[in-house]
């Protein structure tokens, strides 16, 4: 009984294999983005919402298995949700590269901005 | 919704392959365990990954497996066992 073998086996589908190292258990408090990532999963999957949820926890695990294999052992958790919900929602039109450019370049411009106004400021004083 | 199985029963995890997202771990499949409990009935999660929002409705089981069937090297005490929730249409009866 020994079929399984020949199943190609998902990258994400690890259980019992060998680790190379110990699993990290250090933990760390959210950083300002990953708690935003996790509000914007729940407002995604919001069930009150009128005309129901944009997506569904199990659309963010299919995007999070899709991503590719060094992406999936490299990243962090909430970089994964982040990709994911980002695939997801292009997918289904809600989302463009152009528009997430646009919004992306628009805050690292609005950010450089306000650091170069601290540094002024901060001659000033 | 009707379960096809009962506490107690012996199934057997089909070993088919399926694209997308799927929750029966590898490791699992084509392995031999016993119905532990019905959980309940479930949207089938491989058609909500698609984005479905009219997706079949399956019973789910918590399956019980020893973990010798699940590692042939398992050196472990006998009793040993590890529980996996999975969907009817992933399982088949057996003896």
């Amino acid at each position: 009984m020994n079929e399984t073998s020949e199943v190609p086996r998902a990258h994400h589908d690890v259980g019992g294999l060998p680790a190379s190292d110990p699993i990290d258990r250090t933990e760390h408090p959210l950083l300002p983005w990953e708690v935003r990532t996790d509000a914007l999963m729940w407002t995604l999957t919001d069930a009150t919402r009128p005309g129901g949820p944009l997506m569904s926890v199990d659309e963010l695990r299919r995007g999070i298995e899709a991503l590719p294999a060094s992406d999936y052992r490299s990243l962090g958790y909430f970089e994964k949700w982040l990709l994911s919900m980002i695939a997801v929602m292009t997918e289904k039109g809600a989302l463009s590269k152009e528009k997430l450019e646009e919004r992306a370049a628009a805050l690292t411009h609005a950010h450089e901005d306000e650091h170069a106004r601290q540094e002024k400021h901060g001659r000033l004083q | 919704m009707s379960a096809r199985f009962a506490p107690g029963q012996a199934v057997v995890v089909a070993t088919r392959e399926v694209a997308g997202h799927v929750r029966v771990p590898r490791y699992v499949r084509g392995k031999r365990g016993v119905v532990e409990r019905i959980c309940g009935a479930f949207p089938n999660p491989e058609e909500l990954a698609l984005g479905r929002r009219d997706a079949s409705v399956h019973a789910l089981y918590r399956v019980r497996f020893a973990q010798g069937e699940l590692w042939p090297d398992y050196s472990g005490p006998a009793g040993d066992s590890v529980d996996v929730e999975l969907y009817e249409h992933w399982l088949e009866g057996a003896q």
